[in-house]
């Protein structure tokens, strides 16, 4: 089709590559391929049900047997029962195909399938074209830079794999691997170029199966206490915080997530969206900016279902989401990747509590046992303010032989009265719990908050990290209509506050902190050359994936709208623009391809034009030059039909011959010169 | 150059009526190729071939390709003489500066074989070892085109080595008439050399010389690379055809008494150097199809 085309344009296609003989791959690419394939099975535990994997597993182990054996394929009848079993599989496994894993599991069985049935070239071809397809599969479970490195070490790998078996003559490894990295380089700036101006997509791939929801810990609606202490050791990083200038102290770093005001036997829960104040909400959302506070910051937060986000309290302005009354900001939809927000906060709350609902925040549903009445009706009697009586209870933990443990001990029935009287050991959570029901049966309307509080100075990348095991619960209670934070975890364990759980977990020996607590503290904070070496190292690590998940991962629509806009490219249809640039280009591409196949005239040397010059002069008598006529050939046309210029045609073509054809003979400006001082007289009509 | 003028008069009155052909048999004497002579018996194959050999003063054999000849036939034998007790290894015909093969396609491929590696390496293997032939070597071979049963065709990769085919025909009405007149009187008559073989060689080395500027050179790859690109063809010309025919345009250029080749040189040629290698798909006249090919190829 095309060379018909190309024909009536008249454009000279090169002649068809014949396809070169198939060769017999050497056992050694053939293991290069099984090696590849073994290493993709071997992954594939990582994302896949054990039973799924380790049939693909077996799969390609059974190849590598015949490989080693010198045969090809099994029986055809093998292969059938080999299919169908891993559809079947699939299907009670995963009871269908729908979801990724299953999807994933599928294309991974598949593969190992193919491995086993190849035998010609074309079909180790279509081996290694999948192990391309799996490698970029494993982007959707994880956009690590050591996945990205594992991905692209492994591409290299099966490019070398390509390059060998292309090439018919047996190509050492190392040949290979030149080859290869040659190809895999030149692939670079067009990977730079597609991941820049390529069109990111808005939102969620809307084709593809909802993602499993992580495994990690997450802050829950709701409340309970033990709840947290489970997620004590749990230092995978929830969020990383940069500052616009010098962060806050320790004790300041409080990330708000959740309000609980909703109490029922110990347990707290958020607001449900029907009962939120939106009036207020609404008024604070306007009123947002990020100009506003004196802590400005960007947050860039891990993947999470949760749709509430951390901010340092109390938050005035934000880039992402809606505030709520209570400070809290939450968005419609959570992102299904990780997500970066900037955040403007002040110390301290800037407006006044509009209209509590006071009945809400005294209610309770456990109800004081006989002990803890006489208690509170004791503190009643001493303490008249709300303020005094904050006070009092915070003296109480303080002065009362209150523990904070990691592993606090589960409470029955009255749970209140056990932490109170019996095992007075608990997690912030259970302080936080604890208070504010005391302060709510003291008539001070009080609540829970959660988030986090703390985190880790990388001093490398110079922003915070905010670990899972950084979570923790607060008090606040409202005085004189405003807010106030209470942390009684603070009034038992200032250190959790002052140095942050780092600390606690470096202290904790496995089941109580140690005995030597002032000595392990200043480990901590001035720790020795091996360990800072260490710590600095882990730290590095960090910042690397930090910088990682904010240029790389985090790269989407808006980012690459502003990378536009800087670009001087129009922002509303950013989109279409970059299609249209991407299809103009390819083009242009297909357009440049047929235009190097036009034939071109060469060059032309001066001599060269001023011979053309001089045959144009007889054009006007009907004498022109055919393609193949020599210069001679045409002289003796001319001469015969202009005899009386016999001499000066006969002098111009000679002088052009020897430019062209002798020796270092023949001058360009005499040449030029003569053409020039040529005057064709009236042709004499020959006889 | 005088000595050159002597040789073609000379020829001329021996070949009657055919002065190209004959000029073209010098040139490919002088370009260090081999002559392939296609035409029917009688049209003075032999004689030319004498006539070369006498003129150039050049030792001169003959052989008469047979289907039953071998090529010890052409190289020669080592054959145990009684006497010393010892092999003494007996030349045959190929060691000669002039070698006429003829009907080269009634013998067997092994013996047309054996002639074609003296042609391409200027020497013969002798039980082993490699014997350098006489400089210059020179072969003209002639086949019989009528003759189709009991031949063997030269495959196309021999045909390769044999710098140009020309056909000699039917001298004119005048010259034929003449030579009836003459009843071959200058057979004999005259046929004393011309040159040394000594001079030979500085002949052909002269040949060397002719200058062959880039613009040429361009002309004549256009003119190859022509030839593969074309649909018509099996395959193109490769690339000993395209040096070949530099070499035999280079020799054209001395004999016409010129310092360089021009493109006319390469236009002359082109039917007699490049027509034998090429192969129509469809059965066609190759010559035919290459004089399109050149019609086609801008000289400027």
């Amino acid at each position: 089709m095309i060379r018909r085309i190309a024909k009536f344009f008249n454009i000279g296609l090169p002649p068809m590559p014949t396809p070169p003989p198939p060769h017999k791959l050497s056992r050694a690419i053939l293991l290069q391929i099984a090696a590849l394939v073994l290493i993709a099975m071997l992954t594939h535990f990582l994302i896949a049900l054990p039973s799924v994997a380790a049939y693909a597993l077996f799969i390609c182990v059974f190849k590598i047997i015949l490989i080693l054996l010198g045969k090809q394929t099994p029986h055809k009848l093998v292969m059938l029962l080999l299919t169908l079993f891993s559809f079947a599989l699939v299907l009670v496994v995963y009871g269908g195909w729908n979801g990724q894993r299953a999807g994933i599991s599928f294309i991974a069985l598949l593969t190992s399938l193919k491995f086993l049935e190849s035998r010609a070239l074309r079909d180790y071809y279509l081996v290694c074209l999948l192990l391309y397809f799996l490698a970029a599969c494993s982007f959707l479970f994880s956009a690590s830079i050591f996945n990205i490195m594992m991905v692209v070490l492994f591409t290299l790998g099966v490019t070398i794999a390509m390059v060998r078996i292309t090439n018919p003559n047996p190509t050492p490894l190392k040949l290979g691997l030149f080859g290869a990295s040659g190809i895999v380089a030149k692939a670079i700036p067009l990977a730079v170029i597609l991941f820049l101006f390529f069109p990111r997509i808005q939102g969620s791939f809307g084709f593809l199966p909802s993602q499993e929801s992580s495994d990690g810990f997450e802050l829950s609606n709701s409340l309970v206490a033990g709840d947290f202490a489970s997620a004590a050791f749990n230092t995978s990083p929830a969020f990383r915080v940069k500052f616009e200038g010098p962060p806050p102290a320790n004790r300041n770093l409080y990330w708000r997530a959740k309000v609980m005001p909703y109490e029922s036997r110990f347990n707290w829960r958020v607001a449900p969206p029907g009962l939120r104040d939106m009036q207020t909400s609404r008024r604070m959302h306007q009123q947002a900016k990020l100009t506003r506070g004196r802590y400005r910051y960007e947050i860039l937060h891990e993947q999470t279902s949760d749709i509430f986000l951390p901010f340092l309290d109390y938050v005035v302005g934000y880039s992402e989401g809606q505030v709520l009354a209570d400070y809290s900001v939450f968005i419609r939809q959570a992102k299904n990747s990780d997500f970066s927000y900037q955040g403007a906060s002040s110390l301290r709350p800037n407006l006044p509590s509009a209209a509590p609902d006071m009945e809400l925040l005294l209610r309770t549903t456990l109800q004081p046992t006989a002990r803890t009445q006489s208690l509170l009706n004791e503190w009643r009697r001493t303490a008249p303010t709300a303020r005094q009586r904050v006070q009092l209870v915070l003296n109480h933990f303080r002065q009362n032989d209150f523990r904070y443990t990691l592993q606090p001990p589960g409470l029955g029935a009255r749970p209140l009265d056990e932490f109170m009287f019996e095992t007075r050991a608990g997690y912030c959570e259970h302080y936080a719990s604890a208070f504010t029901i005391l302060m709510r049966w003291l008539d001070v309307p009080a609540r829970i908050v959660t988030g986090y509080q703390g985190g880790e100075l990388n001093s490398v990348g110079d922003y915070i990290q905010v670990k899972y095991s950084d979570a923790h619960a607060w008090s606040e209670v409202l005085i004189d209509d405003r807010w106030v934070r209470v942390d009684p975890t603070a009034a038992v364990s200032p250190d959790r506050i002052e140095v942050g759980m780092d600390a606690m977990l470096a202290l904790w020996d496995g089941s109580e902190f140690t005995s030597d607590r002032g000595r392990a503290l200043a480990d901590f904070l001035n720790p020795g050359g091996l360990k800072r070496m260490y710590r600095s190292l882990g730290q590095s690590w960090d910042n690397l994936g930090y910088q990682w998940n904010k240029w790389i991962v985090n790269y989407n629509h808006e980012t690459q709208k502003r990378l536009l806009e800087n670009l001087g490219l129009d922002s509303h249809n950013s989109v279409y623009t970059l299609v249209g640039i991407l299809f103009a280009g390819s083009g242009l591409l297909i357009l440049l391809y047929f235009w190097q196949l036009v034939p071109k005239p060469t060059e032309l040397s001066d001599a060269q034009k001023t011979y053309l010059k001089f045959i144009q002069r007889f054009k006007r008598f009907d004498l022109t030059k055919q393609r193949a006529d020599t210069p001679n050939q045409f002289a003796d046309r001319a001469m015969k039909m202009f005899p009386q210029q016999q001499t000066e045609i006969e002098r111009i073509t000679r002088e052009y011959v020897d430019l062209r054809y002798a020796k270092s003979r023949g001058s360009l400006s005499t040449f030029k010169q003569l053409v020039k001082q040529f005057k064709l007289g009236p042709p004499t009509p020959s006889n | 150059m005088q000595q050159l003028e002597q040789l073609f008069e000379q020829l001329n009155k021996i070949i009657l009526g055919n002065a190209f052909a004959t000029k073209l048999a010098v040139v490919c004497l002088l370009a260090r190729g081999h002559l392939l002579i296609e035409d029917i018996p009688g049209v003075g194959k032999t004689t030319l071939s004498h006539a070369l050999a006498d003129l150039f003063g050049l030792p001169f054999k003959r052989v008469q390709f047979t289907s039953d000849l071998l090529p010890t036939d052409i190289i020669g034998m080592s054959i145990f003489d009684m006497e010393s007790k010892k092999f003494h290894f007996k030349r045959g015909p190929v060691f000669t500066s002039i070698l006429l093969a003829d009907e080269i396609n009634r013998a067997t491929p092994k013996t047309q074989s054996s002639l074609l590696q003296a042609m391409e390496e200027q020497q013969v293997s002798v039980e082993g070892t490699q014997v350098d032939l006489p400089d210059p070597f020179f072969v003209i071979a002639t086949q019989n085109p009528l003759e189709q049963s009991g031949t063997f065709p030269l495959p196309e990769s021999q045909l390769d080595r044999f710098l140009m085919r020309l056909s000699l025909g039917y001298p004119d009405a005048g010259f034929e008439r003449q030579l009836l007149k003459q009843n071959g009187a200058l057979k004999t008559s005259s046929r004393s050399a011309i040159f040394s073989p000594g001079q030979v060689t500085k002949l052909i080395e002269q040949v060397d010389q002719v200058h062959v500027s880039d613009a040429l050179i361009e002309y004549l790859h256009q003119l190859v690379v022509a030839t593969r690109s074309s649909e018509r063809f099996v395959t193109g010309l490769s690339p000993r055809a395209g040096l070949q025919w530099m070499q035999a345009a280079k020799a054209l250029a001395f004999i016409e008494n010129r310092d360089a080749v021009l493109p006319e040189d390469i236009q002359c040629l082109a039917e007699h150097t490049a027509a034998h290698r090429l192969h129509c798909s469809d059965g066609a006249d190759s010559a035919l199809e290459l004089q399109r090919i050149v019609q086609q190829v801008e000289v400027l």
